[in-house]
């Protein structure tokens, strides 16, 4: 559907993005990077608005650059707003579904059914500079999908919308990507780009630091530990008990009268396993359990940042050959 | 944890088919049409403008008064010895016309700032570009488009009160030889009437779209308008002096100058104004029209110049140079 082969983009001596390959496939994918990395430029080489400076970017298999063909499937929502204050809603949309090409006699149909389905029905003959943020958000993603575009780029389409319009909006995002259709979406709320989709590109940089399912990624990073919480009533020895394991890289407690133990492993399946044995051979009581870097944030933060979050006011068991210490509360 | 990357079995794509989507979209072929109704819709919900349009027919109702006092008191004794009156029974219907869309250039300069300042100017304040150039439009339909807007809304203010007066004429002085004596008239009153509109809209849509804010596209088109017509004429009085016969293609290097100068070659009219002597007696003064083609070479220069500026500034993204 989208491929970038060695892409690059400069801005004299500024760089977009550098040398980046990807191909992304029907489905919701997401564009991931911190402020710079890339992400607009990216999107932008995507929906034709810039040629790339090397390399080559192609979209249904034409290059998009100022493309009519390639525009006509796709709908774009960009982040910024792009709305004139004087058109309602309904005209708005109406207005850029003529300009996708949605003929005369199926047009009303398709304004108040993309209207509809950003849950826009009741405010859609006010004008837009009386909207909400959210509301002109919503009103940005019913132009988009007005034409039922095969491929849906949105950057930060969730920026502005209250909780229930973030959930109305993922809704559609879902039903877009179940349907087998595209969908790329760039954002910063890493919590609802992982309700959103396991897939994602992560950039930094204006490089392409990783691509592909958040588990997957987050397996090959081997500089990084998975770090799992047990919450028992008997942590201490829990841990004790765990630190014989050779696959244990460490294991630290919340404090003298700990509840928790968090364990440190590269062999996080091998841990799973054994862990039942462990507990109920000498009748541990688990109450929850949980991989908090096994997520987006934690992926993001290692690859990005490279600097994960250290708690405070832990004790630390290590064994001999690393070189965790024991710290007082 | 599922992994939805495609084709692993863990999340299969319900409808493949989808993928050889070949929808009922058409892409139109006037498509710089969607854009210019867009434009003008906007224009025409203004309440300034009618207001400044009807402002825009005044010129027009008052040479039809002038026309229709003229006929009733053709044979009254006085205005043997009234010169105004004298000369109106000299003039040609033609002239009629043009100074009547003498009287309009302000009102066209102004609905001309109100539909072409924010045309591109808008759309560069609220990044709607950034959508616009995503959907199955070009960069030549969309400045079409633009163009198109302002050109009509500017030649509809022109050209609207000079078709009623014609029909007027048509109605009121058939008898008195007005097809007949000026076959052409109608002819030259579409031109005429659309070359403010075609020099107006031009040099708009280029300053409008090197500009983030319509105010800020008006402010920098009336200070072009005035400035140049202001640095001329002190050139023409330094070079020519008072006497306005003289230096006539110079007085028309203006955006004004060019519009009045063509218009008055298209309807082919000599003015004729009254002019006291120091002695108080009353000379004839002759304002023949300028060289056509000069002015008309300067005009499709600032017409494509106003075109090229606004081709090479619009796109998607505002590209910032490290």
């Amino acid at each position: 559907m989208i491929n970038l082969q060695n892409a690059s983009r400069w801005y004299g001596q500024v760089l977009g993005i550098n040398d980046i390959s990807c191909a992304i496939e029907p489905g919701i994918t997401a564009l991931l990077g911190p402020n710079g990395a890339g992400k607009s430029t990216m999107l932008k080489l995507v929906t034709g608005q810039l040629r790339p400076t090397t390399g080559c970017v192609t979209v249904f298999e034409e290059r998009p650059f100022a493309n009519p063909r390639v525009f006509r499937r796709m709908g774009y929502t960009p982040e910024m707003e792009n709305s004139y204050d004087d058109l309602t809603g309904y005209e708005y949309v109406d207005y850029l579904a003529t300009l996708s090409g949605v003929p005369k006699t199926q047009r009303k149909t398709a304004v108040e059914s993309a209207i509809e389905r950003v849950v826009m029905t009741a405010n859609m003959h006010r004008k837009i500079g009386g909207y909400s943020k959210g509301m002109r958000q919503r009103i940005k993603v019913a132009q988009a999908i007005v034409h039922e575009p095969e491929l849906l780029i949105l950057d930060e389409p969730l920026n502005g919308l209250d909780p229930v319009g973030r959930h109305e909006v993922s809704t559609l995002l879902h039903d877009y990507g179940r349907e087998g259709r595209t969908v790329l979406v760039s954002s910063h709320i890493l919590y609802e780009v992982e309700q959103l989709t396991q897939r994602i590109l992560l950039l930094n940089h204006g490089r392409l630091l990783a691509q592909g399912s958040i588990r997957q990624i987050r397996d090959l990073i081997d500089a990084h530990p998975h770090r799992i919480e047990i919450t028992s009533t008997d942590a201490r020895s829990l841990a004790r008990d765990l630190m014989g394991l050779p696959y244990i890289l460490s294991a630290r407690l919340d404090g003298p009268s700990a509840t928790k133990v968090e364990v440190e492993t590269r062999a996080p399946e091998m841990f799973y396993s054994t862990l039942p044995e462990i507990a109920l051979s000498n009748g541990y009581r688990i109450t929850a359990f949980s991989s908090p870097d096994n997520n987006l944030e934690a992926v993001f933060r290692y690859l990005v940042t490279d600097k994960p979050a250290q708690p405070k006011n832990h004790l630390v068991f290590a064994p001999a050959e690393t070189a965790g210490e024991e710290e007082q509360p | 944890m599922t992994i939805e990357t495609p084709g692993n079995g863990h999340q299969p794509i319900a409808d493949l088919s989808y993928r050889n989507y070949d929808g009922p979209l058409k892409t139109r072929r006037f498509r710089w049409w969607i854009v210019a109704l867009a434009n003008m819709r906007l224009t025409i919900r203004k309440k300034a403008f009618w207001i400044v349009a009807s402002i825009a027919t005044l010129p027009y109702i008052f040479q039809g008064l002038s026309l229709y006092i003229q006929s009733m008191t053709e044979n009254a004794p006085m205005m043997h010895f009234n010169p105004m009156l004298a000369a109106q029974t000299e003039r040609t219907f033609a002239l009629s016309f043009f100074m009547a869309f003498n009287g309009q250039m302000l009102w066209l300069f102004i609905v001309a700032l109100m539909c072409g300042a924010n045309s591109i100017a808008a759309d560069n304040q609220t990044n709607a570009l950034l959508v616009y150039l995503s959907k199955p439009v070009t960069k030549w339909d969309y400045l079409i488009g633009k163009w198109m807007s302002v050109f009509l809304t500017i030649w509809f203010v022109a050209l609207a009160p000079a078709l009623i007066m014609f029909i007027y004429c048509m109605l009121s002085y058939s008898g008195d030889g007005f097809l007949t004596k000026e076959p052409t008239l109608f002819l030259r009153m579409i031109v005429a009437t659309a070359i403010p509109a075609f020099l107006h809209a031009s040099l708009l849509v280029g300053i409008s779209a090197w500009s983030k804010t319509g105010r800020m596209a008006g402010a920098a088109y009336a200070a072009f308008f005035f400035i140049t017509s202001a640095i001329v004429s002190v050139a023409a009085i330094i070079r020519f002096g008072m006497n306005p016969a003289k230096g006539t293609l110079m007085r028309h290097l203006t955006v004004e100058g060019v519009m009045q100068g063509l218009a008055q070659n298209v309807y082919g009219v000599t003015m004729r104004l009254p002019k006291f002597s120091k002695a108080f007696e009353m000379k004839e003064l002759t304002l023949s029209p300028p060289n056509p083609w000069i002015l008309l070479a300067v005009f499709v220069a600032l017409c494509l110049i106003g075109i090229a500026a606004a081709r090479a500034r619009i796109r998607a993204v505002e590209v910032v140079r490290g």
